[in-house]
């Protein structure tokens, strides 16, 4: 009998994660229709809640060390939640590193970051912002962390909102970092006119949206192999997903050595990996509202879709002059599917109209997204 | 049958016995802070620390210690059970050099400048530990507890935790080094395939839990076969970790983050005793230079 019982408790547990994912959470997502719902880990379940204290914290900029910088101030909703800068400002005035990504649909990706393999959640992900030091994102650490939490419990707004989604528990930074996940998870859209058009309303794309659509996905440009399915880009996860499959591509934009090398301070996935065939690579990000978030690249080095275009078309980027010198297009590591196109300008618009098709207006001014306090 | 268990009882009695006359001994192994010869703190002045012969002061110096053994008389290396402290975790240790004196700012006033614990009562004539977390500590967030949960130890791009962070500033400029384990990957972990893994790493990987391996572990191994622990401490020699080391603060980057490619990291990686190649050990960690025993 002994062993019948503790078989059968063996496969309560085995059955518990897959049910305990969805109990208690009281949230749904509004623009999802057919799509497979994001990945949530379990120990930081949906709950609209906490959804909406995440927005209030996003939007603070008592969350940095000079209360001058909000998440919201890199992933600012106008700009398709990313910011309009070549590479972001952090909150003591260090140009960051790298071009801030827009969060549209962040949370299907299955790595986190331009370049960073560790990351697989955006709990992980999050702590780099706040207590990064070279350069410093939010500049949160140990001597200043327990004033900037103070300083959101001592508001009675803040205290009633945490003590509704975190009843008697003593409040830490991971509280928050929970918090502000939960919101980023709700910030998904598939319902730009490209989505409709696949949805089945033929009429959501224009004629020469459609001659574009074409185009990407062809055989002669290759775009798909790395912008590709509903995300409109490889490195991906859902709800259902059991495989994870890392995402990372060098496009010839740089080619400094005979290694590939691109530029200090931002080599790639070799800076984790330490691999030098993985020298200039960077996670693909997905291209919905990329009509919004230029400049565009990890170092916001392209300023325009026209000109990223024409980058592509020539299978890289070859620098002619300047500390930055070398062809991109014979960087050891690029991927084969940067190998160059000829488009007429016909094609090029229609490439062109296309991207615009992938902007989401009724995402980008849907309420529930936008700043509580009023506009920053 | 009885006459065995009688057996039996008898020498678990005196395993017991021998248990209570085995008592603990308390070990303190205390650490200093050198600039060559001199002591130095965060208000000293390190006149010429490097090849360049720049002057340096302090920003910060803290490094995790574990894996603290001591040689008995048979020559077996014994563990030391490190006492639990706001310094000390999970047998890892933190020793800190930084109290916000001079041109310290990273940390707290709080120093700690050695290592407390406890060992079966013996003789006991060497010393061998580790610079670094443990790799079962060094990935998983929940056991950031004690000296672990201070955020500047942690070294989130790569999950883990800087063994090693030393930092300096002059009046124009700043040298940094965070020695930790780089080269990482999230990867499936093999586990029994009974018990699903309800850990989030292990919903990501569809039910397998996962970890964080690091191709370059840079963990210093500290060995001196003849150290007595009565009378002898261990000395931290900034000067002798730099020999030979320049710090070309004029490129863009003035830092070592344990890459050998950063430009003043291979000469520093082998003063540690570490392989440029793979942050392991190998033949060199006898060579190190930075620790010293007096």
């Amino acid at each position: 009998m002994k062993p019948f019982v503790i078989l059968a408790l063996l496969f309560f547990n085995a059955c518990d994660p897959i049910n305990s994912k969805f109990e208690g959470t009281s949230w749904e997502w509004k623009h999802i229709q057919k799509q497979p719902r994001p990945f949530v880990p379990e120990f930081n379940p949906m709950d609209s809640s906490k959804v909406e204290l995440g927005r209030f914290l996003f939007y603070d900029s008592n969350l940095s060390a000079n209360r001058n910088v909000a998440c919201a101030t890199c992933h600012n909703p106008k700009f398709g939640f990313g910011d309009s800068l070549k590479r972001s400002i952090g909150t003591l005035s260090d140009t960051l590193h790298r071009n801030a990504q827009p969060l549209i649909n962040v949370a299907y990706y299955n790595t986190f970051t331009w370049m960073n393999p560790v990351f697989t959640t955006l709990e992980d992900q999050m702590r780099n912002p706040l207590f990064g030091e070279a350069p410093k994102e939010m500049g949160l650490n140990d001597q200043n962390l327990p004033d900037v939490i103070h300083r959101f419990l001592s508001q009675d707004l803040y205290q009633e909102k945490f003590a509704a989604v975190f009843p008697k528990e003593a409040i830490t930074i991971d509280h928050f970092i929970q918090s502000i996940a939960a919101f980023q998870r709700t910030i998904v859209s598939f319902i730009s006119p490209y989505d409709r058009f696949l949805d089945g309303d033929i009429q959501a794309l224009t004629s020469e949206q459609v001659m574009g659509k074409d185009l990407f996905f062809s055989e002669k440009l290759e775009c798909s192999h790395c912008h590709n399915g509903r995300h409109l880009s490889t490195a991906y996860k859902d709800e259902e997903s059991r495989l994870g499959e890392l995402s990372f591509f060098n496009t010839g934009m740089y080619n400094l050595d005979s290694l590939g090398s691109y530029p200090e301070p931002n080599l790639g996935l070799f800076e984790a990996s330490l691999k030098n065939q993985d020298r200039g690579k960077f996670r693909p990000p997905t291209l919905r509202n990329v009509a919004l978030t230029a400049p565009y690249l990890h170092d916001g080095s392209v300023a325009s879709l026209e000109e990223i275009i024409t980058i592509y078309a020539s299978g890289g980027r070859n620098i002619i002059e300047g500390p930055h010198q070398g062809d991109g297009r014979q960087n050891p590591n690029k991927s084969q599917f940067i190998k160059g196109f000829k488009l007429t300008s016909q094609e090029t618009q229609a490439l062109l109209a296309f991207l615009h098709s992938l902007t989401d207006t009724t995402f980008l001014n849907e309420p529930e997204f936008q700043n509580p306090f009023g506009l920053l | 049958m009885k006459y065995l268990m009688l057996v039996i009882i008898a020498i678990i009695n005196a395993c017991n016995m021998g248990e209570k006359e085995t008592k603990a001994l308390d070990v303190k192994i205390p650490f200093r802070l050198y600039s060559g010869q001199s002591e130095v703190d965060c208000t000293s002045n390190l006149m010429s620390l490097s090849q360049d012969s720049i002057d340096f002061q302090l920003q910060d110096i803290r490094l995790f210690i574990s894996r603290l053994h001591l040689k008995n008389e048979s020559g077996d290396w014994i563990d030391v059970a490190l006492a639990e402290n706001d310094f000390q975790n999970q047998n890892v240790a933190l020793l800190d050099f930084e109290n916000l004196a001079g041109f310290c700012s990273e940390g707290n006033q709080d120093l700690n400048t050695q290592i407390v614990g406890t060992i079966p009562a013996g003789k006991y004539s060497g010393i061998k530990f580790e610079v670094g977390v443990p790799e079962d500590i060094n990935h998983d967030e929940a056991k950031a507890k004690g000296p672990m949960s201070l955020v500047k130890m942690q070294w989130n791009w790569t999950m883990g935790y800087k063994f090693l962070k030393w930092e300096l500033l002059n009046d124009t400029t700043s040298w940094s080094l965070h020695l930790g384990s780089i080269g990482c990957k999230v990867s499936p972990k093999k586990s029994n395939p009974l018990r699903l893994d309800r850990s989030m790493e292990a919903i990501a990987h569809g039910g397998v839990s996962s970890s964080v391996n690091c191709l370059n572990s840079n963990r210093l191994l500290i060995e001196f076969s003849n150290f007595d622990i009565n009378s002898q401490e261990l000395i931290l020699d900034l000067k002798a970790a730099l020999t030979g080391v320049s710090l070309d603060l004029e490129k863009p980057g003035a830092y070592c983050l344990s890459r050998p490619e950063d430009p003043n990291c291979k000469q520093l990686l082998q003063n540690f005793g570490l392989s440029v190649e793979d942050g392991g050990c190998g033949d060199f960690c006898q060579q190190q230079k930075f620790i010293r025993a007096e």
